[in-house]
């Protein structure tokens, strides 16, 4: 098969015949005249690779520009869809972190307890401990919410490009957000958590870096000044690359939460089920790459990458079945 | 009432760029070529969007390639300049000249 016909074909779904004829088509004719012409399997990878960055930043400014355009032909149905996704989503993040967040409650009072006969007794209250903690569920409770959102409001119904695209942007801004918690606020509580338990400054740990901090700390320039033993240096590097993996958590789960209607049959609790069940999934994830990543048996990019990579392939595998059968339609 | 004047055609430098590329050359351009020719001034990713911006506006105008290609894949886009657009880039030229000779250059 030609590369990029399928891509094309997934295009042709959402743009209009103009964004095709003018955007699209020209794109994929590039990028299969380079293949063709490509004398080498070095050079048709280089081709594949252009054509595909190239493909993917049209597809970007095709998806702002159908936003400008979706904003002044809203109707009112898909503004219902939108609201409902928003309402439903808050309450699932809600219901989704506040077991999260209590399973560190028992932990939390008995680290106080435990402080409690030392030196130097904490003098902080197990509320205000909580209350640290709550930046650090929201990374993965945000997104697994948004998309339980999703899951309700897109079963049984069919979404309109518009609402479509307006649930991808908040995605988006959800995992905008994500990067500023997960870069600056939740490493900034975690220190304030461990500072109140000990009652003193606490040399920070990996996960108490900034995201800037981190990302100067696994620059090989820096490790090799500052003399990082190899250990260290893959648990920054494990650290970094989890950080950003958990910022597009969002928009992956958005993705699957998406996908899951396309299936036969599919109801509003299953959908839910889904997605809490790739939730869990992808904590085992972390944990499994965590694991590889400290045992030096995978990268440690690979490692910190091994849950989005485990949720888009099966974003992928529940959605391929309906491109099947839409082609044999 | 002072009656508003039309606002005259304006040219970005990415626009600017391309229709010099285009006028150049005498044939019509592939968007690969101009890419090409551009010295990695264009970026093949957004290439295509100003693209289709000059042809709204009329300063170029596009087409099919005639053959399909031996590979068989889809048709290539070749682009040329319009009189408007030929028009557009010499009273742009000329303007920057008048106002600074040095940016002209």
């Amino acid at each position: 098969m030609r590369p990029g016909k399928r891509l094309r074909a997934y295009a042709a779904r959402v743009c209009s015949e103009k964004t095709m004829e003018r955007l699209i088509d020209p794109v994929i004719a590039d990028l299969q005249a380079e293949y063709a012409a490509a004398t080498d399997i070095r050079r048709r990878w280089l081709a594949l690779l252009g054509g595909y960055i190239a493909f993917a930043k049209v597809s970007v400014w095709c998806g702002l520009v159908g936003l400008r355009e979706a904003r002044r032909n809203w109707s009112a149905e898909d503004r219902q869809g939108l609201l409902n996704t928003l309402w439903l989503s808050g309450c699932a993040i809600v219901i989704v972190s506040v077991p999260l967040w209590l399973l560190e409650l028992p932990t939390t009072r008995d680290l106080l307890e435990s402080m409690r006969d030392t030196e130097f007794p904490p003098t902080t209250s197990v509320q205000r401990m909580m209350f640290y903690l709550v930046p650090a569920i929201l990374p993965l409770s945000v997104p697994v919410g948004l998309a339980m959102g999703i899951a309700l409001t897109a079963t049984g119904r069919a979404l309109s490009r518009r609402l479509i695209a307006a649930i991808v942007l908040v995605a988006l801004v959800t995992s905008a957000v994500s990067v500023m918690i997960l870069g600056w606020i939740t490493p900034a509580t975690n220190q304030l958590y461990r500072e109140a338990i000990v009652g003193e400054y606490v040399t920070k740990g990996d996960r108490e870096l900034t995201l800037p901090q981190l990302n100067r700390l696994v620059q090989p320039d820096v490790r090799a000044r500052l003399g990082v033993p190899p250990d260290r240096y893959r648990s920054f590097v494990f650290e970094f690359h989890h950080r950003l993996g958990f910022a597009i958590a969002p928009l992956t789960f958005c993705a699957f939460a998406l996908v899951l209607p396309l299936r036969r049959r599919a109801k509003r609790a299953t959908g839910v089920a889904a997605v809490g069940v790739a939730g869990v999934g992808y904590l085992m994830m972390r944990w499994l790459g965590e694991a590889l990543s400290v045992s030096d048996s995978v990268p440690p990019q690979l490692g910190a990458w091994i849950p989005q990579l485990a949720l888009l392939l099966t974003t992928i595998v529940v959605g391929i079945p309906r491109t099947i059968n839409r082609r044999r339609a | 009432m002072a009656r508003r004047l039309p606002h005259p055609p304006r040219l970005s430098t990415v626009e600017s760029l391309i229709l010099e590329l285009l006028i150049a050359n005498d044939e019509a351009m592939y968007g690969l070529q101009l890419v090409a020719a551009s010295r990695r001034r264009l970026k093949r990713g957004t290439i295509y969007v100003t693209l289709g911006r000059m042809e709204e506006k009329g300063f170029i105008t596009s087409r099919l390639e005639p053959a399909p290609p031996e590979a068989g894949g889809l048709p290539r886009r070749l682009y040329e300049p319009t009189t408007l657009g030929r028009r557009v880039l010499a009273a742009w030229t000329a303007a920057a000249q008048h106002f600074s000779p040095r940016f002209a250059q």
